[in-house]
């Protein structure tokens, strides 16, 4: 579905991302595991068209996207969590929520019929709803930014360290949310620090070390690895 | 729904109210009023850019100006009518806007403030030294008053009122359509955070440079009203400080709404006419004021308003045992 070939990013003249190719299959969780700088943001920030790309390619669905505006990629079927929970502080749940379909060119009742999904996913949110996103808290901001993704119905989701700085408790839910979007159907690239998490929900890993893939394998492989666990596991 | 009727019921009231006003007052106060009026025309514009789209741009009156020169120039050199040459004025703001957008959009912050700083004065400078043209610091004199329609007769202040006043609800009805669309989501969704609006599929540089397209026609749909209503302008009703009061009455009124640009603009064009007796102070507190808006009261006078009302409705359903939703509500309600 998205195939990363030799790709490499540059910021001015420091180059970041050093020949990475990288693939996800339809119907995968996909995680990519990195210390702090090795580049993780930077690559997805490239899948999405927020940064260029100064050689190598990306193709999504058999075409290539690594010259598209965001916009178009968006359009196309990816959808992008940033890191650091975003949302439009002063709009409210509901209208962030409307704002994550801003591209779809379906119906009214289609898109309001999603949004009830959405509340069924996340009760939360529903009791929200009239509430200005800014307002709520850091977990919540993180279901509501996972929410607003679904609502653009994309194929393939990016999400970038979805536990960052959020209570254990709800790091536990957010990670189930995304193993039953998965069985739902929908593709999912994720790129974490908790290894040890990240690598219990997906399929297949590739561990990012300063720009360059350093390993890849079955998920399951790669939490017995060695290495790996004494690297990124601590164990 | 029963708030929406009332609010409704409130707009009509305004505008009767409005719409009888040149029977009751003087001409003084007239004068006064037209002036409010051209005035909410321009703030609405800079509205759009600095509280919806959340742009502080400086070159507001840069535009406002254009709008003046190619209304006086078309209307006294070149012969042409002042009802061919308002949409032109327009047009000509929207087009140079368009141009100047395209380097200074690049910039974010506190550098495009600054950047639209500079091309406000590049415009007012170019009018100042362009003399054939613009008739340089002397300005340009005898703008013809609009031909008359409907039994108007617009050398009278009572009668260019009704033009004013068409004009000013036609621009901010616009503004208000405008918000409520797809475009003005997105604007918005920008002034919230623009960097995440890219990550949502808005093509941020295509919306910022359509709202200040659109906001520099309507700083010279102010202009071409501003020249033929006071029949003389000259580069020095177009300066930096000008520049400063437009950006005080949409802010001090309560930017990102619709209503508030209105009350800050009449505040402070009434406000110096009240301060007379100590008019060389009307910087200092034009200045004291814009420091307690952003300190104490920073969605304006019309947040101050509703944050009255809030608590006063707040009150009385106390004793109703109110809920938190509607709390909510009406926290959800703030803007737009």
């Amino acid at each position: 579905m998205l195939k990363i070939e030799n790709l490499q990013v540059h910021y001015d003249k420091v180059q970041v991302i050093h020949d990475v190719s990288l693939e996800v299959n339809e119907g995968e969780i996909v995680t990519l595991i990195g210390s702090n700088g090795a580049g993780k943001t930077t690559l997805l920030r490239t899948i999405s068209g927020i940064k260029r790309a100064s050689g190598g390619s990306i193709t999504f669905m058999g075409e290539p996207i690594h010259q598209m505006t965001s916009h178009k990629i968006v359009e196309m079927g990816i959808g992008h969590v940033p890191e650091g929970r975003h949302v439009f502080p002063d709009m409210s749940v509901y209208e962030n929520l409307q704002m994550g379909a801003f591209r779809r060119k379906d119906s009214q009742a289609a898109i309001k019929k999603d949004l009830e999904h959405i509340f069924d996913l996340f009760p939360r949110l529903k009791e929200r709803s009239q509430q200005m996103a800014g307002t709520m808290s850091g977990g919540e901001q993180q279901m509501l930014a996972i929410g607003r993704a679904i609502m653009a119905k994309p194929k393939l989701f990016l999400f970038d360290e979805p536990s960052l700085g959020i209570a254990p408790i709800i790091v536990a839910e957010i990670f189930k949310m995304i193993k039953k979007m998965n069985e739902e159907g929908s593709t999912i690239l994720l790129v974490e620090q908790n290894a040890n998490a990240a690598l219990k929900i997906s399929d297949r890993a590739y561990i990012l070390e300063t720009g360059k893939i350093g390993l890849e394998g079955q998920s399951s492989d790669l939490l017995n690895d060695d290495r790996v666990r004494k690297i990124y596991l601590g164990f | 729904m029963n708030n929406n009727r009332m609010k409704i019921g409130t707009i009509i009231a305004v505008l009767v109210v409005l719409s009888v006003l040149p029977f009751l007052l003087d001409s003084y106060l007239i004068h006064i009023l037209n002036q409010i009026g051209i005035w909410v025309i321009l703030t609405a514009s800079l509205n759009l850019m600095v509280g919806y789209t959340g742009q502080l741009s400086f070159a507001h009156v840069g535009l406002f100006a254009v709008g003046a020169y190619t209304s006086a120039i078309l209307t006294t050199s070149a012969g042409f009518s002042f009802w061919t040459s308002f949409p032109i004025a327009a047009i000509v703001a929207g087009v140079l806007g368009f141009i100047i957008g395209l380097p200074v959009l690049r910039f974010k912050t506190h550098f495009f403030a600054i950047v639209t700083l500079g091309f406000g004065e590049i415009i007012r400078l170019t009018i100042y030294n362009w003399r054939d043209l613009t008739g340089g610091p002397n300005g340009i004199y005898n703008i013809p008053f609009p031909t008359n329609i409907l039994g108007l007769d617009f050398a009278l202040r009572e009668h260019f009122y009704y033009l004013i006043l068409i004009s000013a609800v036609l621009v901010v009805l616009f503004v208000k359509l405008l918000i409520g669309s797809r475009t003005g989501k997105a604007m918005i969704a920008i002034r919230e955070n623009e960097n995440f609006a890219l990550f949502v599929g808005i093509n941020t540089w295509k919306v910022k440079i359509f709202a200040f397209t659109l906001s520099a026609a309507l700083a010279g749909f102010a202009g071409s009203l501003y020249a033929s209503y006071n029949s003389y302008i000259s580069p020095y009703s177009f300066t930096v400080s000008e520049s400063v009061s437009i950006l005080l009455m949409v802010i001090i009124g309560g930017m990102g709404t619709i209503i508030g640009p209105i009350l800050g603009t009449t505040f402070l064009i009434f406000l110096p006419e009240l301060l007379r007796s100590v008019s060389e102070w009307r910087m200092v507190i034009y200045g004291g004021l814009l420091v307690l808006t952003i300190m104490f009261m920073r969605d304006g006078i019309l947040g101050l308003i509703k944050s009255f009302v809030r608590k006063k409705k707040h009150h009385s359903e106390k004793n109703l045992l109110s809920t938190g939703k509607e709390e909510a509500a009406i926290a959800g309600s703030e803007r737009n």
